[in-house]
């Protein structure tokens, strides 16, 4: 009898943990606490993704309370890669001075960093210097906040009315290619947010467009938080990540 | 000697409920800050409280500086909408305050200078109020009308 317990017991103990080896089991919670005592750094746009989360916490105060955002209106690659402050251009701002992006992090000492820039540089027309850029930034990251892994997300996809003059959809998935293959290069994390807003051709679909060129609206910007939690889900059935992990490095 | 001692510490207590007493009087004047913006901001239920974490993160005001603080933007992330206010713990701590918000100011105002100019120009008409130890920072199209009488108040 006490054996016949036993696997029983045994029996529910793993259908009880099966479902969370898998992921499934993991809400949307559980997977954006991924980005607990992360910074999402960025322009225009990741201020866009931070206003909406605030949005979503007069409903839910606790969502993604403990991710911090480091944006700047026409903020740009270039001068986020590097370690002196850019006089004749817009700067992070950090307890009330203008800093280097690698010097806050270093007071910041965030467990992740994830970095959306690049659209205010025009990159998609420069992708050698723009890849250059975003090592130089794992490089000065490495410096100052040895602990912070970095991770960049791709560009936001531009609306075919964007690309009448210039084909920016062809240079920005160029560009975007090179990221991921950088990233993949340098051991850094790659999240594409671009191909999930996309139509079938390529473009920005105009249902998450706010602006007509790459700005998104509330539905585009869920979107991308679905995104961001479908890359942690990806880390926790790699077995990278748990979602009891803490948030802060020590 | 006894009963002595006795009324001095029933004066003593007295005057310390008494103290107690006026201090409530006092708070009970003034309508909590977010209250008073309720009544103030007309687009009060559109706009996004922001974690006062980012008061010291990003503008560098210190929480010891301040008792009681209203900090709340647009749901736009392009705007230049935002509504800061802060009742300072004196007037040395309003001074730093009024110092962080007018540098967040500039700040702001360059950071939109060439990129959204219908902004700029909302900033540039914004500028820092105070009286009597509660500061405020309003930037929209009505500002100095709602910081005026969100200031009456103080």
């Amino acid at each position: 009898m006490r054996r016949i317990l036993c696997f029983f017991m045994l029996w529910a103990l793993l259908l009880c943990c099966l479902p969370a080896a898998r992921g499934e089991a993991l809400t949307e919670e559980q997977l954006l606490s991924y980005y607990d005592g992360c910074v999402f750094v960025g322009d225009s746009i990741t201020r866009q993704l931070r206003v909406y989360i605030l949005e979503k916490q007069k409903t839910d105060p606790g969502f993604m309370k403990n991710t911090k955002f480091l944006v700047t209106q026409s903020y740009f690659l270039y001068t986020a890669s590097l370690k002196n402050l850019r006089k004749d251009a817009n700067n992070l701002i950090y307890r009330g001075t203008e800093m280097p992006l690698c010097r806050i992090l270093g007071e910041m000492k965030p467990k992740r960093a994830l970095i959306l820039l690049g659209v205010n540089d025009y990159i998609g027309e420069q992708i050698e210097k723009g890849i250059g850029y975003c090592e130089r930034i794992i490089d000065r990251a490495a410096e100052f906040s040895p602990d912070t892994q970095i991770i960049f997300e791709s560009l936001t996809p531009v609306t075919e009315r964007f690309c009448r003059r210039k084909d920016y959809r062809t240079m920005w998935d160029q560009y975007n290619a090179a990221l991921e293959e950088m990233c993949a290069r340098r051991g850094v994390g790659y999240v594409d947010i671009a191909t999930p807003l996309k139509d079938e051709e390529g473009y920005l679909r105009k249902e998450y467009s706010s602006d007509g060129k790459y700005h998104l609206k509330d539905k585009g910007l869920q979107l991308w938080l679905d995104t961001l939690a479908d890359y942690a889900r990806q880390q926790y059935e790699q077995g990278l990540w748990t979602p009891d992990e803490g948030g802060k490095n020590e | 000697m006894k009963k002595m001692k006795c009324l001095l510490a029933l004066c003593a207590l007295a005057l310390l409920l008494a103290g107690c007493q006026g201090g409530k009087e006092t708070a009970k004047e003034r309508l909590p800050l977010a209250d008073a913006a309720g009544a103030v901001l007309k687009d009060r239920d559109s706009l996004v409280n922001i974690p006062e974490e980012d008061l010291y993160d990003l503008i560098g005001i210190e929480p010891e500086d301040y008792t009681e603080v209203l900090y709340l933007a647009s749901e736009n992330g392009l705007s230049a909408r935002e509504a800061i206010v802060l009742r300072a713990r004196d007037a040395d701590a309003a001074k730093r305050i009024a110092d962080a918000l007018n540098a967040y100011l500039g700040h702001r105002m360059d950071e939109t200078r060439n990129y959204l100019p219908e902004e700029y120009k909302i900033l540039s008409q914004a500028k820092v109020e105070e009286k009597n130890n509660t500061v405020a920072l309003i930037t929209g199209e009505n500002a100095a009308e709602e910081a005026r009488a969100l200031l009456a108040g103080e």
